[in-house]
């Protein structure tokens, strides 16, 4: 194994909104110097296990990692170069919330060696902000992005749309404005409810009002491409858009179910070793973590080799996201797997996928079903 | 030899949950039974199914070995039977091998419906009953006030009730004393011949079918040739045991005595509970007197999603029926689901628990069709037919009337949701027979048909009472009304599995029930899918399901894949019990729960 992405996570937030699923905690006081010694710890650990990895990609997620001291993110990056080769065009991402606190640090960040932020701007509409819990107001967000697409050379924000009580014309204008920013990158996400949030359970109660229906859901879906498309963003993956060459190549990685390492609590890793392929999960509470990596013990739960079956899957359920499609040559080469042809024809019919020269790709009516079409291919 | 006076045989009775497995639990380790380390709260409960679902489905035997405060040493087997209303057959088949019973009652919630029912079980027995109040652990307990009711209700002495924690252990020793000074130890002789009653028979994996025997009288050993009185077949026995509760072996059982025995026993049919058992040569001429097998009420098709696994599916339910007497089944064919089994249960949560067991025990897929009572039905030309299969229900012209099964009803329900209960029966055109008091708490009697209360009655009237009510009912008579076949259209064809006999007034509220809850169980389609209800060709309910227009995740990253992977597999697993109907695929649970009424 020689090409590695690192995924850093960290697990805590200043408070925690009601849509997130994401393990991210609240706490009064974080030691940080600790949390820097633990994830030190883990590098060490995993180096143990691989020689000379070179690192491709390097991205802090969260929680929100905008909380940490941009000290410790460079003493952190610091560690990482001590032992892993990095390539020349490294990728080193980070996650932000565009607070006034954290604005002040991309500087910081920038000269630790951050060269690409993604800031959690979610809307620019201060009465919706407030409906996601955020702490911040539309002046921060769109500070935020003007002070970073100075400071760094790639720059992401993300907005969460189909939010309550929003119409498909109040979305449109919104991501109009968004765009005319000219960030290099944008993630644009449908709002999800998930289970065991706090908008999970006013969900079921039914007292989340204003979300929209299927129909309207779908449209907000393919006007979304549409813009982004006709303003030069590529859909280049279900939720994310690039300008020309731009894609996060961190992201891009997971969905070609390459290798990375994830190091915090909860963060997952997969990778390839001797020919096998494993995947790992790190403890998810915080304080566990911390103290079973002072243990000098990697902070894991579940480490496993993969079956072939559930690699040649995520091969599929990941490589269907990404506009380039899926190769079906490689597929029959690695796994030995072919899909079956009656289904495809179906697919093909509907108009929802494409085949040219081997590659499958999802077209935009097939990827607003994208998880009708995977569970066809795949059950 | 044992000591027949050295004998107590009982059973453990009371309204479901009322602490009956947990008291066995404390009576298994007091004796010192099971070793310390091998105990969990309701050892007898040992299928899953049971575990799951916290209940006890089958009755169940133990022999413990106790020793008095003089040092006399007792056997005592103990049966432990099951709460549920469904089966109260495994409480009366129980109770004819012993002579006693531990009524026990819950002392936070009093007596409830099957309390009464086990106890005139228990009295048709001829049992002496030893009246136990448990859970006095719990602040809600009243002890004074449950004594009156069980007097007041019951009409039995209770002032002698032994109160009880079968949680903590308090009160378990007093017991034990009442076990031996107050049921009557067995009676028979070890000179005459062998007379054994046939309790209960099961398959097991390794040993074949074992049968549970109550010796009467003479002495069975390992080796003897023995004869089933009924069928005739005759056996040797093979390996001889008391449970403990793991099997034990033992060379004899002599009177009084409770064990099991494996013989070879190849035809499943041969066991049947309450046939007398005797030896070959120089056996007993007069038969023990045989009790009624319980009859089915209830009626379904089972088969396998995929049909080759028809012989599969066979075999589990030949095994099964070894241990279930009160579940019956025949072959059956339909043009839509193929081969398959016409099925005949106690009750709704006894046809869910085969279910379960054969899926679970045999890795069967099944699909359940609507459940149905047994209809008479008088023909035109004066035949009579019993049918319990809308698809086998002749033309209406050719049909001169139907006659469906009705219940006596017995609830018990406290006064402020009286008005609940008697809405819920009024809907399910219930005739009132009796309402009386006791303190606080309604007796109220009704006269049901049984097809307004196989498939949620209960269900309804645990929701509607807070789980307060507690119900008990017997079959009683079959009476002619308005009832009519109703079917059900998916995407505009008729699903024969879903079509249902119902009676004319409700049809057009089951109608909508079903297209509603159907809406709910198929899922989405690329297409728009109607449901409709119809009498006669006339639809008289209809629902859309709308067309799959957006199903895609959002954010699938590097930690999410794993979440993803999992729903694959469920789908995956999901679509295996999935049927397609013309286009639409209907998933195999929708057949039962459609028929569960939404009020
Ligand atoms: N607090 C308290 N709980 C008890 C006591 N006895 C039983 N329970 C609880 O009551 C519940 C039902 O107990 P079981 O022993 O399964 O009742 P059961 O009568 O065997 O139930 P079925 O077999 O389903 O009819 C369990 O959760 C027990 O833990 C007791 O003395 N005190
Ligand atoms: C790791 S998260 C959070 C990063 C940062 N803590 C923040 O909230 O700005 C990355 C992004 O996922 C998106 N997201 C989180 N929960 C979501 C949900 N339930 N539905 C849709 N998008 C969601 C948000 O846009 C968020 O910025
Ligand atoms: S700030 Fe981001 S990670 Fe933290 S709770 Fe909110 S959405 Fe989740
Ligand atoms: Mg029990």
């Amino acid at each position: 194994m020689n090409n590695i992405s690192i995924y850093l996570h960290w697990p805590f937030c200043e408070s925690k909104c009601p849509y997130c699923d994401f393990n991210s905690h609240v706490r009064e006081k974080v030691v940080q110097e600790d949390w820097l010694q633990g994830y030190l710890k883990n590098i060490r650990l995993w180096v143990s296990i691989f020689q000379n990895p070179k690192i491709k990609t390097i991205y802090f997620g969260g929680g929100t990692p905008s909380l940490m001291e941009p000290n410790i993110v460079s003493d952190l990056l610091e560690g990482l170069y001590k032992y892993y080769s990095i390539s020349n065009n490294i990728e080193i991402s980070l996650e932000a919330n565009p607070s006034s606190v954290e604005i002040k640090k991309f500087r910081d960040y920038a000269s630790a060696g951050i060269n690409r932020i993604s800031i959690g701007v979610q809307s620019f509409v201060d009465k919706d902000l407030r409906l996601l819990g955020r702490r911040h107001n539309s002046k921060e967000a769109l500070s935020a992005v003007e002070i970073g697409k100075n400071i760094f050379e790639n720059l992401s924000f993300d907005l969460i749309y189909g939010r309550q009580f929003q119409s498909l014309l109040d979305w449109e204008k919104e991501l109009q404005f968004a765009i005319s920013l000219r960030s290099q990158h944008l993630s644009l996400y449908q709002l999800t409810v998930e289970n065991n949030t706090a908008f999970g359970k006013l969900f079921d109660k039914g007292k989340l009002k204003g979300l929209p229906c299927d129909e309207l859901s779908r449209k907000l879906f393919m006007t979304t491409n549409d813009i982004c498309y006709s303003h030069g963003y590529k859909p280049y993956e279900i939720s994310n858009f690039a300008l020309d060459k731009q894609e996060c190549k961190h992201n891009v990685n997971y969905w070609k179910c390459g290798n990375f390492l994830g190091i915090g609590p909860g963060a997952h890793g997969r990778y390839q070793f001797n020919q096998k392929r494993f995947s790992y999960e790190n403890i998810k509470n915080p304080e566990t973590w911390l103290n079973k990596s002072f243990n000098e013990d990697l902070a894991i739960n579940i480490k496993k080799r993969m079956s072939d079956l559930d690699h040649f899957e995520e091969f599929v359920i990941m490589g269907l996201r990404l506009s380039e499609g899926l190769s079906l040559s490689k597929m029959h080469k690695n796994f030995g797997k072919r899909f079956d042809e009656k289904i495809l024809q179906e697919l093909i019919r509907l108009g929802f996928i494409e085949i040219a020269s081997n590659q499958l790709k999802v077209l935009q009516k097939g990827k607003v079903l994208l998880n009708y079409i995977t569970k066809q291919l795949l059950t | 030899m044992l000591d027949i006076k050295k004998i107590r045989n009982f059973s453990i009775i009371a309204h479901i949950d009322h602490g009956k497995s947990t008291l066995a639990d404390r009576l298994i380790q007091s004796t010192n039974t099971v070793a310390e380390r091998d105990m969990k709260e309701q050892i007898l409960d040992s299928m899953d199914i049971e575990r799951e679902r916290g209940i006890t489905i089958k009755a169940n035997t133990v022999r413990l070995t106790y020793t008095d405060s003089k040092n006399e040493e007792y056997i005592l087997n103990l049966i432990d039977t099951p709460g549920h209303v469904d089966f109260a057959y495994e409480v009366s088949r129980s109770m004819h091998a012993v002579e006693g019973s531990l009524l026990v009652v819950d002392a936070s919630q009093g007596v409830e419906a099957q309390t009464l029912a086990n106890v005139y079980t228990a009295i048709e027995a001829d049992h002496e009953i030893i009246p136990i109040l448990n859970k006095i652990d719990l602040p809600a307990a009243d002890v004074a006030r449950v004594k009156t009711q069980i007097e007041d209700v019951i009409g039995i002495d209770a002032s002698e009730a032994i109160n009880i924690s079968a949680k903590t252990g308090e009160g378990i020793s007093k017991v034990f004393e009442e076990i031996v000074s107050k049921l009557p130890c067995p009676e028979g002789s070890s000179k005459s011949p062998l007379k054994a009653s046939l309790v209960d028979s099961w398959y097991d994996a390794y040993l074949g079918v074992v049968v549970l025997v109550r010796i009467h009288d003479g002495i069975l050993q390992k080796g003897d040739k023995i004869k089933l009185m009924q069928t005739n077949a005759n056996y040797s026995v093979d390996k001889l045991a008391v449970l403990k509760p793991d099997m034990v072996d033992i060379n004899q059982l002599g009177p009084g005595e409770i064990g099991v025995f494996t013989a070879s026993i190849k035809q499943v049919r041969d066991t049947r509970v309450g046939d007398t058992i005797t030896h070959l040569h120089k056996g007993c001429t007069e038969p023990l007197e045989g009790y009624e097998p319980s009859q089915p009420v209830v009626f379904c098709g089972l088969f396998p999603v995929d049909s080759s696994e028809f012989e599969a599916l066979r075999e589990a339910i030949d095994k099964l029926a070894v241990n279930d007497s009160s579940f019956s089944y025949e072959m059956e064919s339909s043009a839509a689901l193929g081969f398959g089994f016409r099925c005949g249960f106690l009750g709704l949560l006894h046809l869910e628990v085969i279910r379960d067991r054969i899926e679970r025990e045999y890795n069967i897929n099944l699909i359940t069709t609507a459940p149905s009572v047994i209809y008479q039905v008088s023909k035109t030309d004066n035949e009579i037919l019993e049918i319990h299969n809308p698809a086998d229900l002749p033309e209406a012209v050719k049909i001169n009337h139907i006659k469906e099964p009705r219940i006596k009803a017995t609830i018990l329900v406290p006064d402020n949701f009286l008005g609940e209960v008697l809405k819920l029966c009024q809907d399910r055109r219930g005739i009132q027979l009796d309402l009386t008091y006791v303190g606080s708490r309604a007796m109220v009697v009704y006269d049901l048909p049984l097809n307004e209360v196989v498939f949620d009655f209960y269900d309804r009237l645990k929701s509607v009472t807070k789980g307060y009510a507690s119900f008990d009912y017997e079959i009683s008579k079959y009476v002619q009304d308005n009832l009519v076949k109703m079917q059900i259209l998916v995407n505009d064809e008729p699903v024969d599995a879903l079509s249902i006999i119902v009676h004319r007034d409700r049809a057009e509220m089951r109608g909508r029930s079903m297209c509603e809850k159907l809406k709910e169980l198929i899922p989405q389609h690329l297409f728009k899918i109607p449901i409709q209800a119809s009498l006669g060709g006339r639809i008289i309910a209809r629902e859309t399901i709308s067309a799959l227009r957006k199903d895609v995740t959002a954010k699938c990253y590097g930690g999410d894949i794993t979440r993803k992977r999992k729903l694959l597999d469920k789908q995956k697993a999901g679509k295996k019990r999935m049927r397609q109907f013309g286009r639409v695929e209907i998933p195999q649970e929708a057949f039962i729960n459609a028929l569960k009424i939404k009020e």
